[in-house]
């Protein structure tokens, strides 16, 4: 292995080791922002870029790229996606849904993930990362941070974010340099496409927002929260759990 | 012996009574929100409302179904408690105004979709959670868990929050005001300030449509 990976794995080790101890963002009540001053600055940027940049090409790419094309380019982002979210299932102990993932994962490596077989075959795919499984573990998310260009996160998940690079054999394939090409072109149309999706719910939080910055910190975290509860989000089946958990929060507040 | 059967007996019909009791109110509640939604629903499907006076009348559907006087208290937190009575009183109106904006312009946009209601869970003290999903009948795929958070009122229910997809729309909100008044000294005038700024914003901008 090389020196530059013992020096990642490291400093992510160091790093979920300070995550174990420091702040609790897990309450409902986002007030744990020890580097709110130097995240607003980064936020600001990111904005600007966002409103410069990654809003106009992603309508434009909406507007001129065929339905087919965006579903297609949708599929093969999702099935590069699958062996972490297959890893990462395995690590949390949900077998149930690693079956899941791996039928998914099977049946659309024939077309290389370009064609949608879930409907067809009744398949299900669900997003897991490295982050959720540490969350999942009793990790606290640590410090609410904000990346440049890459957006919200917190010590948690940035961890879980360099732990997944590893996960995924996929990023295993090829020379170094068309690994590097590979890695940044799936990144932007990673966020192109989410950019494109959506646009208007973004747009509407912007707009709708009297603090932005706080809009987004706190729908990023709770939404995050109902990621690793595996609640309350599309057609989850943990919904109840979740009620009873929000419920305790809530009444925290009122008191 | 006879007399501790005849207790556990008379236990156990008591809290299947009590059991009945909250069932029946759970389901009440699931009615309350299908009633809104299909309301709601005829609202947008009644074409001979022009835009403004449609807004009007699904303000008048937000204001009976949610408990924004609760909600507003709720969201600025203890700040409330040493606001003036005048600043109390414009803060409500300034909520109000902004609830409005806000939603009345997206309740257009999302029109084509439906609730669905699934169930019920009784929480903790008052609350009453209504589950439910919102559904796009041009994408069934995507539907969106929402629940819906009520209490008891009178012979009927309000609502207090939403949560869609784990956000819930109370606590964001509240997070939100609670920053602006931190970030000026506990300042209540400057959440007044912001909302009246938002408020002037709304007004000019036109309806998002990508």
């Amino acid at each position: 292995m090389s020196i530059m990976y013992k020096k990642i794995i490291y400093y992510c080790l160091l790093l979920s080791s300070i995550s174990l101890t420091s702040c609790n963002t897990t309450s409902l009540e986002f007030h744990d922002d020890p580097f709110e001053l130097i995240n607003r600055k980064v936020f600001s940027a990111n904005d600007t870029v966002d409103q410069a940049l990654l809003r106009p090409v992603s309508l434009f790419y909406r507007r001129i790229t065929p339905k087919l094309l965006q579903n297609d380019i949708d599929n093969f982002l999702q099935w590069l996606d699958t062996p972490n979210a297959l890893a990462n299932n395995l690590l949390q102990g949900n077998f149930n849904q690693a079956e899941k993932t791996l039928k998914y994962f099977a049946l659309q490596s024939f077309y290389l993930g370009h064609v949608d077989l879930k409907a067809k075959y009744g398949l299900s795919f669900q997003s897991e990362d490295f982050g959720q499984t540490l969350g999942s573990y009793g990790f606290q998310s640590g410090p609410y941070l904000v990346l440049p260009l890459l957006g919200p996160t917190n010590l948690r998940d940035s961890v879980g974010r360099a732990v997944d690079v590893f996960l995924n054999p996929l990023n295993y394939l090829g020379t170094e340099s068309s690994r590097t090409i590979f890695s940044g072109t799936r990144g932007a149309f990673e966020a192109l496409t989410f950019r494109a999706k959506y646009s208007k719910q973004i747009d509407e939080l912007r707009e709708n927002s009297i603090d932005y910055y706080t809009r987004v910190k706190t729908t990023y975290s709770q939404r995050r929260n109902a990621s690793i509860n595996n609640g309350m989000i599309e057609n989850s089946p943990e919904t109840t759990e979740t009620i009873d958990a929000f419920d305790d929060q809530f009444l925290k507040l009122l008191d | 012996m006879k007399k501790f059967i005849g207790a556990i007996f008379g236990l156990l019909i008591i809290m299947s009574a009590a059991h009945a009791k909250d069932n029946v109110l759970g389901k009440h509640a699931q009615d309350f929100i299908n009633s809104l939604s299909n309301q709601v629903a005829e609202l947008n499907q009644d074409r001979s409302l022009d835009n403004a006076t449609r807004q009007q009348q699904f303000m008048k559907l937000v204001e009976r179904g949610f408990d924004l006087p609760w909600i507003a208290k709720f969201v600025v937190g203890r700040p409330w408690k040493t606001a003036s009575p005048d600043q109390q009183k414009e803060y409500l109106n300034l909520f109000k105004n902004l609830v409005e904006l806000t939603y009345s312009k997206r309740f257009i946009d999302y029109s084509q979709q439906k609730i669905i209601v699934s169930g019920h869970k009784l929480g903790k003290r008052k609350f009453i959670f209504v589950e439910s999903q919102l559904a796009d009948p041009k994408n069934p795929k995507a539907n969106i868990n929402i629940v819906w958070r009520l209490v008891p009122k009178g012979n009927s229910f309000k609502i207090v929050d939403v949560v869609i997809a784990g956000i819930s729309m109370a606590i964001t909100q509240r997070n939100e005001y609670s920053a602006v008044i931190r970030r000026n000294n506990g300042s209540f005038e400057s959440l007044l300030a912001a909302m009246k700024v938002q408020i002037k914003k709304l007004h000019s901008a036109p309806l998002i449509s990508n």
